[in-house]
């Protein structure tokens, strides 16, 4: 096991009180596997993501729970253990290539520092390396592009650049925090077919982060959904896009455009607003926003529990509990 | 960046063209003129002076005049130092002037940046506060005030400096501290303030997620990003700090361009008054010039706008 | 069907009649808020206080005073006095209390921040309002315009202004009023601009409101926190440029005077006098440290990028 994610809560202590934006996520995946991160904005993907890396800033704090990482718990590792493993064992790319690299830094000067930080490499050895990088990411004119800053390349490239960058220093984990968010859809393909074609190639694990479950089919084996903080449901692909049993899941899936969709079939967004973070409802996050919610939905939260036909798919919710089954009965709906 | 500088030297030019022309306007705009105020001169010497100064030209022939003068780089006659020139006079205030400015904004840059950018690091913590709180106070304190009290206590009382003379190395340290108050107080805020933005911005997570240290990123990444609105504001800077320098040399009574710029508004001398206007506008206009090509070196997007690709 | 109470969790939720469920997130509106942080700011509350209190003193102290700022002594025991309890403030070259001239100084100068704080919230609302809304060639020659002015020092264009329309109270605030406003067109406009691509707005313009109700009932408004903010810097801004232009003598005319021609006055005797320069120059450093302090507070209350 590469990394295992135990009971993660992360908070952050605002003026207005305490945002639990990571409220308990476990999840854990093995040497060069894949996993995907799903979820609404705001539902704490990106804070799970920088507690991984131990990015957390005040006012965020890392409450409990353990992230261990080839055997050791990242959590209580010191700061300048910390940084000798960000960038040199676990990469990460962010949502908004626009801007995520330094503007007034050359592309260069941006990825070689990685390498010189972490493996001394500096000089004429670094820049080859930097230009065998950029090629690697498919940049054409490598050499010539390494002088160039960020705002003469396009968003698509710009991500290459930070792709490259996340791989410099050949980690074993690379955490992508929605890669293809701010890119336009055929930018995104190539995006996540690039990545494809360097996970084969270099073996890395992933974790790819996205609000769109559109994106996850070609990389990721297994999929994580959240909701406020929580893993509402996990499973592998398949399961997910077939089988999703929770309302939430079925919600993202019916905002997703799928290939074998009619033409004309309407994208149906998730009625209501995310919950308040600071003041969470009791109950199930999701209720409020829920066409099949029941009485009990609303005064206690489900358990995330494996589901009765396979047990590496595993969901939180109470329509899940046999007791439900009496009220349920015909109303089944999902993704009509 | 060819079409840049083109651009920018011809609003340059734009701009001082109208700066003169308006202050020509108000030249003749204001009633009476420096020989009409107490006294009635005789007429006959009133028109001989009036000859003299050539103020009985019809107005467009002046103004043609007074462009042609200023082309030359002539401001004109002072019409209250008899037979001096503006042009002297300027000759003549400016080193004092340009040596106090420098000295002060060069204090305030060695101490405003550094204190700005831990005040910045150490956000809300004592170091922030009490930067910030004495920040707050030197920006309230007006300069002629300080400039007295720095004179009553170290030169009158304590007389550790000498209170008048100019010349002397000690004599410019009075004057420079109390000019550099406000300057100090307002990089420091500024500094601050834009390292705090450039602090929260995307590409800092983006460097520290590469592993660098926390001191790696603030010198890498965001010093040469958070100077940049001190480094706009620097041309505003130095010029304002002309307001101070005009009453704090005539307090420590140096002998700079200001002190005539004072005493030529008690004796409402024009010529000296639009001279120094223009003199003072086109030291900004050529500052903000140099602010923004100090401003295109360190950002490459402005740099390359004209023949970069996008 | 069995109506045992552990069933009826299951039953599906009424929405209609089981309102308190669903959970709306309390309501603080961002007025409450930034009332709510200003108030945890201490300087800038101790900021108001003394604002408040001077405000107080300007208007009603010199009711209670036994001089008048003009009333002289020539006396040998009379003039340049050092403060006593006779005279807080001691007195000056022709035996005139200080204490009540500074008191009047405080009307002068408070006066001119607040007047010459409006001029400039007028004039800059609307010019920068104009150029952000309409954009465009409009917005473009309107920006040109506010490059040239701040192509000037702003100073010397008040003087000139002031060497114009001869010494005296309003003239200072017109003056103040017509030459600062420029910082304020600026953020207008920016804030416009940025505003105008909002969501809401195109709403609106869809929706067929004019523009003038447009840049009334919606941009206006949604900008009105930067503009407090601007507008109360802008009163120490005033107040130190009336100080400053008293003391070289084109501010309020004689007898009545403000804090910086007092200060004036003060430094000719410094020397021997100092209290004559010491009072005002407090004042004036008292007034400003209160402005800036309750308007950084001000602005840390109203940042909508602080919200959270
Ligand atoms: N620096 C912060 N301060 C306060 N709240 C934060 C901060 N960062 C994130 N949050 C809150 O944490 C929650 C999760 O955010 P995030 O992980 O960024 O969501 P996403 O799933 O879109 O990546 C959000 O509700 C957000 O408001
Ligand atoms: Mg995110």
């Amino acid at each position: 096991m590469l990394l295992a994610v135990n009971d993660l809560r992360t908070s952050f202590f605002t003026y207005a009180g305490e945002v639990k934006a990571v409220d308990g996520v476990s999840f854990s995946l093995d040497e060069g596997e894949a996993v995907a991160l799903v979820g609404e904005s705001g539902c704490g993907k990106s804070v799970t993501a920088l507690s991984i890396m131990g990015l957390i800033n005040p006012p965020g704090k890392i409450l409990s729970g353990s992230i261990v990482f080839n055997g050791r718990d990242l959590i209580r590792l010191s700061e300048r253990e910390l940084r000798h493993i960000r960038g040199n064992e676990i990469g990460m790319i962010f949502q908004d290539p626009m801007t995520s690299l330094n503007p007034v830094l050359s592309i260069g000067t941006q990825i070689i520092e990685v390498r010189r930080l972490h493996q001394g490499l500096r000089g004429r050895v670094a820049r080859q390396r930097a230009v065998e990088l950029l090629s690697m990411v498919g940049i054409p004119s490598p050499g010539e592009r390494l002088r160039q800053y960020p705002h003469q390349f396009s968003g698509g490239m710009r991500q290459r650049v930070m792709i490259a960058m996340a791989l410099a220093c050949q980690p074993k984990l690379l955490i992508a925090d929605e890669p293809t968010t701010a890119l336009d859809v055929t930018i995104q393909a190539q995006i996540i077919e690039l990545m494809k074609e360097l996970q084969a190639q270099l073996g890395m694990a992933i974790i790819l982060i996205t609000h769109d479950l559109g994106v996850v089919a070609g990389l990721a084996k297994k999929v994580y959904v959240m909701y406020a903080g929580r893993i509402v449901e996990s499973g592998s692909v398949d399961r997910i896009y077939y089988h999703a049993r929770h309302p939430y899941t079925w919600g993202l899936l019916a905002s997703v455009p799928r290939l074998d969709d009619k033409p004309k079939k309407r994208l149906v967004p998730i009625q209501g607003q995310p919950p308040d973070l600071l003041a969470p409802p009791p109950g199930c996050a999701f209720a409020s926003r829920c066409r099949y919610a029941m009485r009990i939905c609303v005064q206690e939260n489900p358990a995330l529990l494996p589901s009765s036909d396979d047990a590496e798919h595993r969901v939180a919710c109470w329509r899940e509990d046999p007791e439900a089954a009496a009220f349920i009965g015909a109303s089944r709906g999902g993704v009509a | 960046m060819i079409k840049f500088l083109i651009r920018r030297l011809l609003s340059m030019v734009l701009v001082l063209w109208v700066i003169a022309t308006v202050t020509f306007i108000f030249m003749h705009l204001i009633p009476g003129g420096p020989f009409t105020r107490e006294k009635k001169l005789p007429a006959a010497i009133m028109r001989n002076i009036e000859a003299r100064y050539h103020l009985n030209d019809p107005l467009p022939k002046q103004y043609l005049d007074y462009f042609r003068n200023l082309l030359r780089g002539d401001l004109g006659p002072s019409y209250t130092y008899e037979g001096r020139t503006v042009n002297e006079i300027s000759a003549d205030g400016f080193p004092g002037a340009a040596t106090l400015g420098l000295a002060a904004v060069g204090i305030a840059l060695l101490i405003g940046i550094p204190a700005g950018i831990i005040s910045a690091l150490y956000r809300s913590k004592w170091q922030d506060n009490l930067a910030m709180l004495l920040a707050t106070i030197f920006v309230s304190v007006p300069n002629f005030i300080l400039a007295s009290l720095l004179m009553l206590v170290f030169a009158l009382k304590l007389r550790w400096f000498p209170a008048a003379m100019w010349g002397e190395p000690s004599q410019i340290v009075l004057p420079a501290l109390a000019l550099t108050g406000f300057p100090t107080a307002f990089i420091s805020r500024l500094t601050r303030s834009s390292m705090v933005e450039v602090m929260q911005q995307d590409y800092i997570r983006t460097a520290r997620a590469k592993g660098l240290s926390n001191l790696a990123v603030v010198v890498r990444h965001a010093l040469k990003n958070s100077l940049i609105p001190v480094v706009t504001y620097l041309g505003p800077l130095l010029a304002g700090n002309m307001t101070g320098r005009f009453l704090v040399e005539n307090i420590f009574a140096i002998p700079g361009l200001g002190r005539y710029f004072v005493t030529s508004i008690y004796n409402r001398d024009y010529t000296v008054i639009l001279g120094v206007t223009i003199f003072y506008s086109s030291l900004l206009v050529v500052l903000n010039f140099l602010v923004d090509l100090t401003y295109a070196w360190i950002d490459p997007r402005i740099r390359f706008t004209d023949s970069g690709k996008e | 069907m069995e109506a045992g109470t552990e069933m009826e969790l299951f039953q599906p939720l009424q929405r209609e009649n089981e309102e308190g469920y669903v959970f709306a997130q309390p309501a603080t509106t961002y007025w409450r808020d930034a009332w709510r942080r200003l108030k945890r700011n201490r300087a800038a509350m101790v900021g108001l206080a003394v604002i408040v209190f001077l405000v107080f003193l300007a208007l009603f102290g010199p009711y209670f005073c036994p001089y008048s700022y003009s009333d002289q002594d020539l006396t040998p025991e009379g003039i340049n006095q050092p403060p006593s309890w006779r005279h807080w403030f001691g007195t000056d070259n022709l035996g005139r209390d200080l204490f009540v001239r500074v008191l009047y100084g405080a009307r002068i100068s408070l006066a001119v921040g607040v007047f010459a704080s409006l001029i400039i919230l007028c004039i800059g609302v609307i010019y920068g309002g104009i150029s952000g809304y309409l954009g465009g060639k409009v917005d473009n020659i309107m920006m040109r315009v506010v490059d040239v002015i701040y192509g000037i020092p702003l100073v010397l264009v008040v003087i000139l202004l002031m060497v114009i329309l001869q010494p005296g109270l309003k003239n200072v605030m017109i003056a103040i009023g017509a030459t600062y406003w420029i910082q304020m067109a600026r953020i207008v406009r920016g804030q416009i601009l940025s505003l105008k691509e909002q969501d809401y707005v195109m709403a609106a313009t869809a929706l067929g409101a004019s523009r003038r109700r447009i840049l009334l009932r919606h941009l206006i408004p949604n900008s009105i926190g930067p503009i407090i903010v601007t507008a109360t810097l802008s009163i120490p801004e005033a107040i130190f440029t009336e100080a400053f232009l008293s003391f070289i003598g084109l501010g309020v005319a004689a007898p009545m005077a403000s804090w910086g021609a007092l200060a004036s006055e003060g430094v000719q005797s410094l020397r021997s006098y100092p209290w004559q320069l010491l009072f005002p120059g407090l004042a004036i450093c008292l007034t400003m440290l209160a402005f800036n302090f309750f308007g950084d507070g001000l602005r840390d209350a109203l940042d909508p990028w602080m919200r959270r």
